[in-house]
C-alpha cells in the first residue's frame, strides 16, 4: 500500500518536473512572463507538499528554497536572468536524483549554497518591505479560494457525503460557508437521499489549488465542483467566476465585493506577514487571479490490466457480432434495434480501451527541449527549435521506444548538420539554425518529423565510406536515395567514420532497428546546403493494426498495410509460367513469393491471381494470393508458445464472425528472399 | 490452486482417445466444446490439427491420438477439452482433441494406482496412475506434462522442415 503510494508520488513528481522543464525553457524565452513564474513557483509548491507526505525530506527542504526564490520573483524583488534558470534547471536535476536516490549530496550542497546567496542578495537588494525572509515565505502559501460545490442528485447512491467533503475543506483553513438549499432543507433532502443543495465556500488555505483538488473532490465529477484562486487585494474577478457569480446574485458587481469582502471578514490569520504579503503584492499583477479549473489529474494502471481490458473488449466486438448475425435470423425489429446500439457502444467501449494506451507525443518532445538548450550551449550554436503536433497521441510503449532514436536524430542535426554562426550568416542564412520537430497522423499512423536548415548530409563523403566498406563498387552508379539509404544500413558506420562524415550516420542504423522493433520505418531526404529531414512513421498502437486480409486457400492471412505498396492482379500462367521467380513491377523485376508454396498448399488453379506488392525497409518483394478479401483492423493475439518456432506469422486476430486469420510477418519474408 | 487432499474424492473428466479411456481432473478443465472447423496453421504439423477461438484467446488444438499414436477412430461426437495447464510457471489455454468426453467420474485421490513399470504402451511421464472402475481401466494424466509446450513447438518446428 505504502510502496503503491510512493510509486504514485514518483510519477507524480517525474510528471511534474517534465513541467518545470518545459516553463523553465520558455521562461528563458520570456523572463517577465507571470504566468509561467505562477507555474514554476506552483509545481515548487506542489512538489514541497507531497514529498513532506511522502517522507522525502530533502525533496522538501530544496523545494522550498525554491518556493522563497520565486516569491522573490513574483513580488519582483528579483529578476529572472540566465542564472535564475540554470539556477533552477539544475534543481530539477537534483530533485530527480533524489527521487531516484542517486542524491550526491555534495552536488545538493553547492546547488543549496548558490540558491541561498540568490535568495540573499535580493533581500538585501530590497529594503523596507519584509522584515524577515521567513514571513515572506509563510505568507506565500497562503491561497484565497472561492469553491462551488453542486453535487449531483444522486449523490448519495455514488456513496460520498457532501457534508463530510465540507468537512474536510474547513479543516484546511479559515472558511466562510454559504448553504444554497432549494425548496427543502439540506436535512430533509438529506432523509430522502436527494441532494439540491449546492455550497459557496470561501477559503483562505496554504493548501495548493491541486491538493484541494486531489484531497476533497477525488471523487466527484468535473461538473461538480468548481474552485477560482483570487486575489483578495484585486478589485476584479476572473470573468468565469464573474459568470458563476451571476447564477447566484442578482447584482454581479455587488456579489463580487461582497466575495472579496468575505476574505477581509475571516478570522485574522495567525502570521502577520500575510497583510505585509498583499500589500507588497502590487494589485494589478494579474497572477494572483490565475484560475486553474481543468487541471488534468492522472491514475497510473499497469499496462497490463490494460491489456486484459482490451482483450475482453475485443472479445465483447466479436460477440454482439455473433449475436447481430443470429438476430438477422429471428427478424425481431425492436432485438436489431437494441443490437446495433450495443453495437454502436461496444465500439465507442473499445475506442475508449484503445485510448488509454495512447499518450500525446508533446510528452516525449519537450523532454528534447532540454536537450537541444543544453547542446547548442555546449556547442556554440544558436538553435531555435519549434515543435509542432504536441497532441498528436501514440501507444506509451512505442513512444518509449523512439526515445533514444529521437535523441540521436537531433543531436546529429545540431552536431553535424547545423552550422555555426558565422558560417550560417557568411552562407545568407539566419544566424539561428532551424530544428523543427513535426508530428501529425497520417491515415492509422503517425508521422514524426525532424527537419533543420543546415548543410545536409555530404553524399559525395558517404559514397566514399560505402566503397571503402565495401559496400559499392568503386564505379557503381548510385541514386540519391540509394546513397542515403546506404547510412541505414547495418554495419556503414563505424566509429572512427562517424565523425568523419561530415554529414550524418551516427548510428543510423540502430535508430532504423529500433522503430522497426516497433513495426515503424525511417525515411532521410537531404539537400546540399538546404538541411535534411527524417521522417520517422509509426504505427499509433501495437495491439491493433490495418491489415489487408487475403485468400490462400482457405486460410485468411493479414498483411499490415503499412508495408503494403500495390496491388495487382495477374494472370497465373504469366506469373508461374517462367522458370525465375521474378515479377515485373514498374519496369523492375521484383523477387516473386508463392504463399501456396510456402505454407505447402496445391498450386492455385484459377486464372488469375493477386500480387500484393510488399515494400519493407526500400526493399520490394510480391506475394501472390488468391484474392483480396478487403480490408481488415486486426486486433493482434499472440499464437502463443506453441507456435515461436512458426516463422511466417507474427500474430493472429479474430474476425468479427469469430473465425481466425493471421498476421502475415513481412519481416521474416523479407530476410527469406535475401537469403536465396 | 487446490490443496491435494488424499481422502477427499475429486471429480475427473472421462474422456477417450481411441479405444482407451483417460482422466483429468476437473480443476485443470476450463470448457469442453463440441468439435468445430479449426482454423489450421499453415506449416505446423499434424498433431496441431488448428487453433480456435476460445473466450477472445486464440489456442492451439492438440490432436491426442497423434500425441499418443493411437488410432483415429473417427468418433462422431469429437470433442475438445479446453484445459490451462502450466508451462514454465506461464498459464497456458489448449485444446485436446479427444474422441469423446463420457462422463465426470469421481474417486479419492488415494484410489489411483501407480503406473507399472512394464506393459504400458505410454510414456509412464504422461501419467499419474491409473484407476479401475467397472473392471476398466482409466488412465489419469498428468496433463501438464502431456502438453509441455517446449517439447511440443521444438516437434513443430521439426516436422516443418
Amino acid at each position: 500500500m505504502i510502496d503503491e503510494f510512493t510509486n504514485g508520488f514518483i510519477e507524480e513528481v517525474r510528471e511534474l518536473l517534465l513541467l518545470l522543464e518545459d516553463d523553465l525553457i520558455g521562461l528563458e524565452k520570456n523572463p517577465a512572463n507571470p504566468e509561467i513564474i505562477n507555474n514554476i513557483f506552483r509545481v515548487m509548491h506542489t512538489l514541497k507538499g507531497s514529498a513532506g507526505m511522502v517522507g522525502f525530506k530533502n525533496i522538501q527542504d530544496i523545494t522550498h528554497e525554491f518556493e522563497s526564490l520565486y516569491v522573490k520573483i513574483r513580488e519582483g524583488s528579483q529578476i529572472v536572468n540566465s542564472d535564475i534558470i540554470d539556477l533552477t534547471l539544475k534543481g530539477k536535476d537534483v530533485i530527480l536524483s533524489m527521487l531516484e536516490g542517486s542524491e550526491n549530496e555534495e552536488v545538493t550542497q553547492h546547488l543549496l549554497f548558490q540558491l541561498m546567496k540568490v535568495i540573499g542578495q535580493s533581500e538585501e537588494g530590497q529594503t523596507g518591505f519584509s522584515t524577515g525572509n521567513n514571513s515572506s515565505v509563510n505568507s506565500s502559501s497562503v491561497h484565497h479560494y472561492v469553491i462551488f460545490f453542486m453535487p449531483d442528485k444522486g449523490i448519495f447512491e455514488r456513496g460520498l457525503s457532501p457534508d463530510k467533503s465540507i468537512e474536510e475543506i474547513k479543516i484546511l483553513g479559515e472558511t466562510h460557508i454559504l448553504l444554497h438549499e432549494k425548496k427543502k432543507s439540506w436535512e430533509k433532502q438529506k432523509e430522502e437521499k436527494i441532494c439540491q443543495t449546492s455550497w459557496e465556500i470561501y477559503l483562505r488555505s496554504e493548501a495548493a489549488f491541486t491538493f484541494i483538488e486531489e484531497e476533497v473532490f477525488l471523487f466527484y465529477d468535473q461538473e461538480e465542483y468548481r474552485i477560482f484562486e483570487i486575489n483578495p487585494g484585486s478589485e476584479k474577478v476572473d470573468t468565469a467566476l464573474e459568470e458563476k457569480l451571476g447564477k447566484y446574485y442578482k447584482n454581479k458587481v455587488e456579489a463580487i465585493n461582497q466575495v472579496l469582502g468575505f476574505f477581509k471578514n475571516l478570522p485574522e490569520p495567525e502570521v502577520k506577514a500575510v497583510q505585509n504579503f498583499e500589500k507588497t503584492e502590487p494589485v494589478s499583477e494579474s497572477h494572483g487571479e490565475i484560475i486553474k479549473t481543468d487541471s488534468e489529474s492522472t491514475v497510473n494502471v499497469s499496462s497490463h490490466k490494460l491489456d486484459e481490458l482490451m482483450n475482453l473488449v475485443s472479445e465483447l466486438v466479436t460477440l454482439t457480432a455473433t449475436m447481430q448475425v443470429h438476430a438477422s435470423h429471428i427478424e425481431d425489429p425492436k432485438l436489431i434495434n437494441t443490437l446495433e446500439n450495443v453495437e454502436k457502444l461496444t465500439k465507442k467501449f473499445r475506442n475508449n480501451a484503445l485510448d488509454l494506451r495512447l499518450v500525446p507525443v508533446g510528452t516525449l518532445l519537450s523532454k528534447f527541449k532540454r536537450q537541444v538548450r543544453d547542446l547548442s550551449k555546449e556547442l556554440g550554436k544558436k538553435v531555435n527549435l519549434l515543435i509542432e503536433g504536441q497532441d498528436i497521441e501514440i501507444d506509451k510503449t512505442i513512444l518509449k521506444s523512439i526515445e533514444s532514436p529521437l535523441q540521436h536524430i537531433i543531436r546529429n542535426s545540431i552536431d553535424h548538420g547545423l552550422e555555426p554562426e558565422e558560417e550560417r550568416l557568411a552562407k545568407g542564412k539566419s544566424p539561428e539554425g532551424l530544428l523543427k520537430i513535426t508530428a501529425f497522423y497520417s491515415g492509422a499512423s503517425v508521422i514524426l518529423q525532424v527537419q533543420d536548415d543546415g548543410r545536409g548530409i555530404n553524399l559525395e563523403r558517404v559514397k566514399e565510406c560505402a566503397i571503402k566498406k565495401g559496400l559499392l563498387l568503386a564505379d557503381q552508379v548510385v541514386s540519391k536515395q540509394e546513397l542515403i539509404s546506404m547510412i541505414l544500413e547495418p554495419g556503414f558506420t563505424t566509429n572512427e567514420n562517424i565523425s568523419i562524415v561530415s554529414g550524418r550516420g551516427v548510428g543510423m542504423d540502430v535508430v532504423r532497428k529500433e522503430l522497426n522493433s516497433v513495426g515503424g520505418s525511417v525515411e532521410i531526404f537531404t539537400e546540399k546546403e538546404l538541411g535534411t529531414s527524417i521522417t520517422m512513421k509509426l504505427p499509433t498502437t501495437l495491439t491493433i493494426i490495418d491489415t489487408l486480409m487475403v485468400d490462400v486457400d482457405d486460410t485468411q492471412i493479414l498483411i499490415p498495410v503499412m508495408d503494403i505498396e500495390y496491388c495487382f492482379k495477374e494472370s497465373n500462367e504469366n506469373l508461374f509460367k517462367r522458370d525465375n521467380r521474378l515479377v515485373e513491377y514498374k519496369n523492375n523485376p521484383i523477387p516473386l513469393i508463392s504463399l501456396r508454396e510456402q505454407f505447402k498448399y496445391p498450386a492455385s488453379e484459377k486464372k488469375d491471381l493477386m500480387v500484393v506488392v510488399i515494400n519493407k525497409f526500400d526493399r520490394k518483394y510480391a506475394i501472390t494470393a488468391d484474392h483480396i478479401v478487403g480490408e481488415h483492423q486486426a486486433v493482434i493475439k499472440p499464437l502463443g508458445d506453441l507456435f515461436v518456432n512458426q516463422p511466417y506469422f507474427s500474430g493472429g486476430s479474430i474476425m468479427v464472425d469469430g473465425k481466425l486469420a493471421f498476421i502475415l510477418d513481412t519481416n521474416f519474408l523479407f530476410n527469406h528472399i535475401t537469403k536465396i | 490452486m487446490t490443496t491435494l487432499d488424499i481422502d477427499k474424492k475429486t471429480s475427473y473428466i472421462n474422456l477417450r482417445i481411441g479405444s482407451e479411456s483417460f482422466a483429468i481432473s476437473v480443476y485443470k478443465v476450463l470448457e469442453i466444446i463440441q468439435f468445430e472447423q479449426l482454423t489450421k496453421v499453415p506449416n505446423s504439423s499434424d498433431f496441431v490439427p488448428g487453433v480456435l477461438n476460445f473466450r477472445g484467446s486464440i489456442v492451439p488444438v492438440i490432436d491426442m491420438h497423434k500425441r499418443f499414436h493411437a488410432e483415429d477412430c473417427n468418433s462422431e461426437d469429437k470433442m475438445v477439452v479446453v484445459v490451462d495447464i502450466l508451462n514454465k510457471d506461464k498459464n497456458v489455454l489448449m485444446g485436446l482433441l479427444v474422441d469423446q468426453v463420457t462422463d465426470v467420474i469421481e474417486f479419492e485421490y488415494k484410489e489411483i494406482k501407480s503406473v507399472p513399470d512394464l506393459g504400458i504402451r505410454y510414456n509412464p511421464e504422461f501419467l499419474e496412475g491409473f484407476i479401475e472402475q467397472e473392471n476398466k481401466f482409466i488412465m489419469v494424466l498428468n496433463i501438464d506434462r502431456v502438453l509441455n509446450v517446449t517439447e511440443l513447438a521444438e516437434v513443430n518446428q521439426i516436422l516443418q522442415e
